[in-house]
Order: C-alpha cells, then structure tokens, then sequence
C-alpha cells in the first residue's frame, strides 16, 4: 500500500524522501492516513472528512461552510485601530476542577450524578449531551443551552437576531457535582420556566451565528 | 415502591418507601416536611421520564414513583 500511495503521489513530498522508512499506512475513519516508519515515528497525512451529527436535522454548532480555494485579498487595518483581544480569566469557570478538590466530589458521585441527568433527557437532548456535554430546554421564552456554568445561552423568540448569556446557579451549586447542577436548572427550566427567568442574571448579549441551529 | 432522591455533594440521597407499609410512608412523609422547610424543591415523575413530564409538587403521595428534590436557584 505504502508503494501505490507513493506512485500515485498521494504523500506529500517530505515524505516521499523518506519512503525508504514506511513500514505502514493505515487508513482512519475520518479518510486521513496515518503513516508509521521504521523508527516508529508516526504522521497522519490528509485532510479530515467532515462528520455528519448523529441527529438528524442537526448540524454542529461550529459547522461552516467550506473555505473557497481561491486566495482572498488581506483586509489591513491601521495599527491604531487594532484592538488586542483580552482573555479575563473568571476563576469561577474553573468549578468542575475546584469541586473535586475542594469539595471532594468523588468520581462515584459524578457517575451518580450523570445517570439522573441522563434519565430526565428527552432522546435529542441525551444525543447532544453525548457529543457537546451541552443541551437545549424549549421554554416559552425561547431555548436556553445548559453546559456552559455561569453563561447559559437563551435565545428569545422576540430577538432572532440575537442570544442573551444568563447565569443562574442552584444554592450551594459548589457542593454539587457537575451533572447534579444540570439536572437542578433542568427540572426548574423545564417546569416552572417562569421562575428561571425571574432569578435570571443577564451577563451579556450577542448576535446569533448566521447558520445557528434553529432550536 | 416509591424514592426520593435528594440532590447532593454524593449526586444524590436515596430514600425510599413500600405503599403497603405505614411505617417507610411516615418516614418519608417526615423527611418530605423537613426538605420543604429547608426550601428544597420536589418534583415528581414517573421513573425514568424525562423532565419536562416531570411536576412540581406542595405534598407529599405516597403513589407517585419518583421525586427529585433539587435547590432553589438564584442568579450568579
């Protein structure tokens, strides 16, 4: 095999001078080639096909359409109207790691935790779960997304164009497991979305992606 | 056979109760009292239903197979 990928060039250049060294190629699951040398150095080589969602109907959430192959011209814009992109590190995103320790949730009790929220799931919500560890609850309101903590994404009916972020926590939230936490804004959300809202604190808003999905 | 599960630092607490024993439904009837009183909330659903054929509860029934006692939420 290693032979007909190089006579059919389908290995990049570098790599053809190092033919001599191939002992495998193995073909992935995505269509990359993962290249094995004697020394046991390992390359993949290829361009990863995209994945369709298990959903269907669904698409992800980072789906873009393709890149053009032409080159684009580069948009410059004056030094002084370059803004540098500040990280405001909020040291309550680090709960799951300070939870573990500090609160000593154990991992029997994430397992626990993690099996509720997974029965009180409606069969989109679980599929989504399993791939993102984010889902959608429909209110009267409009969705709101749970799997971030501290910035819940709501989309309004009356906005469209726009999301809102939202941090609603239940009392003592730090004693919780993760999927605990979860399952609390769930039930409520899904029941008594009234209240939700009416506690809801709003930290920011956005435009809504273009090709978002529509839930 | 019904339960309560009580949201936790363990994910939760199992409580259970038989309907043909007076004695388990006493005990959970109490404990139902006591979690209101520290302002759990109980929702109620058939075992396994997801949450939105889930529904809030002000009583205790011995009948119903499953309650949820999650904590009031607040904004952050």
């Amino acid at each position: 095999m290693a032979e007909r990928l190089l006579e059919g060039n389908l290995l990049p250049n570098s790599l053809s001078n190092m033919a001599a060294d191939v002992v495998a190629i193995e073909e992935l699951p995505d269509g990359r080639r993962l290249v094995v040398f004697s020394d046991r150095r390992e390359i993949v080589v290829g361009v990863a096909r995209p994945r369709a969602h298990p959903v269907p109907g669904v698409d992800w959430l980072w789906a873009r359409p393709p890149s053009s192959p032409r080159a684009r011209p580069r948009h410059t814009t004056a030094p002084g109207s370059r803004r540098p992109i500040r990280t405001l590190a909020d040291e309550r995103d680090s709960i799951v790691s300070r939870t573990r320790s500090a609160r000593r949730v154990t991992r029997a009790a994430e397992q626990r935790a993690d099996e509720l929220l997974c029965s009180l799931l409606d069969p989109l919500q679980r599929a989504d779960w399993d791939v993102n560890a984010a889902f959608w609850v429909e209110t009267p309101r409009g969705p709101v997304r749970l799997g971030h903590l501290y910035s819940l994404i709501h989309r309004p009916h009356d906005r469209l164009d726009q999301e809102l972020i939202l941090c609603v926590v239940p009392h003592a939230h730090h004693e919780l497991p993760i999927a605990d936490i979860w399952s609390n804004l769930l039930l409520v959300l899904a029941v008594e979305p009234e209240e939700f809202f009416r506690v809801a604190i709003q930290r920011g808003s956005r435009r809504r992606a273009p090709d978002s999905p529509g839930r | 056979m019904g339960m309560m599960r009580i949201l936790d630092e363990t994910g939760d607490t199992t409580i259970t109760w038989a309907v043909d024993d007076p004695a388990t439904i006493a005990e959970a009837e109490a404990l139902f009292a006591r979690l209101v009183q520290e302002r759990k909330i109980p929702f109620a659903r058939a075992a396994g239903a997801p949450a939105d054929a889930a529904e809030k509860i002000s009583a205790f029934d011995p009948n119903v197979e499953e309650i949820v006692w999650v904590r009031p939420i607040a904004g952050g």
